[in-house]
């Protein structure tokens, strides 16, 4: 059979200067590289949502980051809690 | 709106209330969100304990699917933000736990006791919940519910 030689596929992508500043940050905190940041995705995407991820200097950050929806505040009592019924 | 919070207390928070505040759809955000504000402003500590941190993750996993890893790196960045310090049980708290289970029988829950023994334990007696009934049990426990003006 014959071996098939695999090819490296190099793709460039161009960073704004705030979120390279973002990256580099990131990176310090969670460990890796800014490459291997992007590797998993050249989405753009992806690096807007890498921005959610910075750090939180105000309350204003952090509230509310989850939205879960209409009746959200009827929360499980500590006994439906640590039972195995679905809560 | 006026907060009794004196700083002088070490004061508890119990599991709903990180969950209102995390929430953008609950109708006690932006009222959770001012208490947190006046917190970290006035430098007031504050504390949580073991339990609590894995009930509020629990609580996101399993009733509103958001991954653990999301609710374990929000929490953190709540946590490092207001400089939160998790309290922990110690032989103490179950010792106490269980003469106060003794006593009541099948009235109570365990968790609720078992939590306000764990704030007890680290000389917390005051507790920031909107569920006064969890903690109403204790007469040394004094509770500030924050959506209760």
């Amino acid at each position: 059979m014959k071996k098939v030689k695999k090819e490296k596929v190099r793709t460039t992508i161009t960073l704004d200067k705030e979120t390279h500043k973002f990256l580099k940050t990131y990176t310090a905190l969670y460990g890796g590289t800014i490459s291997d940041a992007i590797a998993s995705s050249i989405d753009q995407s992806f690096i807007g949502s890498l921005k959610k991820l910075k750090k939180p200097t105000s309350i204003k950050d952090i509230s509310g980051v989850f939205d879960l929806g209409p009746d959200s505040d009827n929360l499980p009592t500590r006994n439906e809690i640590y039972s195995r019924k679905k809560i | 709106m006026k907060y009794i919070l004196e700083k002088k207390y070490k004061w508890g928070i119990d599991t709903n209330i990180f969950v209102y505040l995390l929430n953008k759809s609950s109708k006690f955000n932006n009222k959770t969100e001012n208490l947190f504000d006046y917190i970290q402003k006035n430098k007031i500590q504050i504390y949580t304990t073991d339990l609590c941190v894995l009930e509020v993750l629990h609580i996101l996993r399993l009733k509103f699917d958001i991954p653990y890893k999301d609710c374990i790196h929000q929490f953190s960045n709540l946590a490092n933000l207001i400089g939160l310090q998790i309290v922990m049980p110690n032989f103490i708290t179950l010792s106490n736990t269980s003469k106060t289970l003794y006593k009541l029988g099948k009235k109570r829950i365990c968790y609720d006791i078992y939590i306000t023994n764990t704030f007890k334990t680290n000389d917390i007696n005051h507790i920031i919940t909107a569920n006064e009934k969890d903690f109403k049990l204790d007469e040394e426990i004094a509770i500030y519910n924050p959506f209760v003006s």
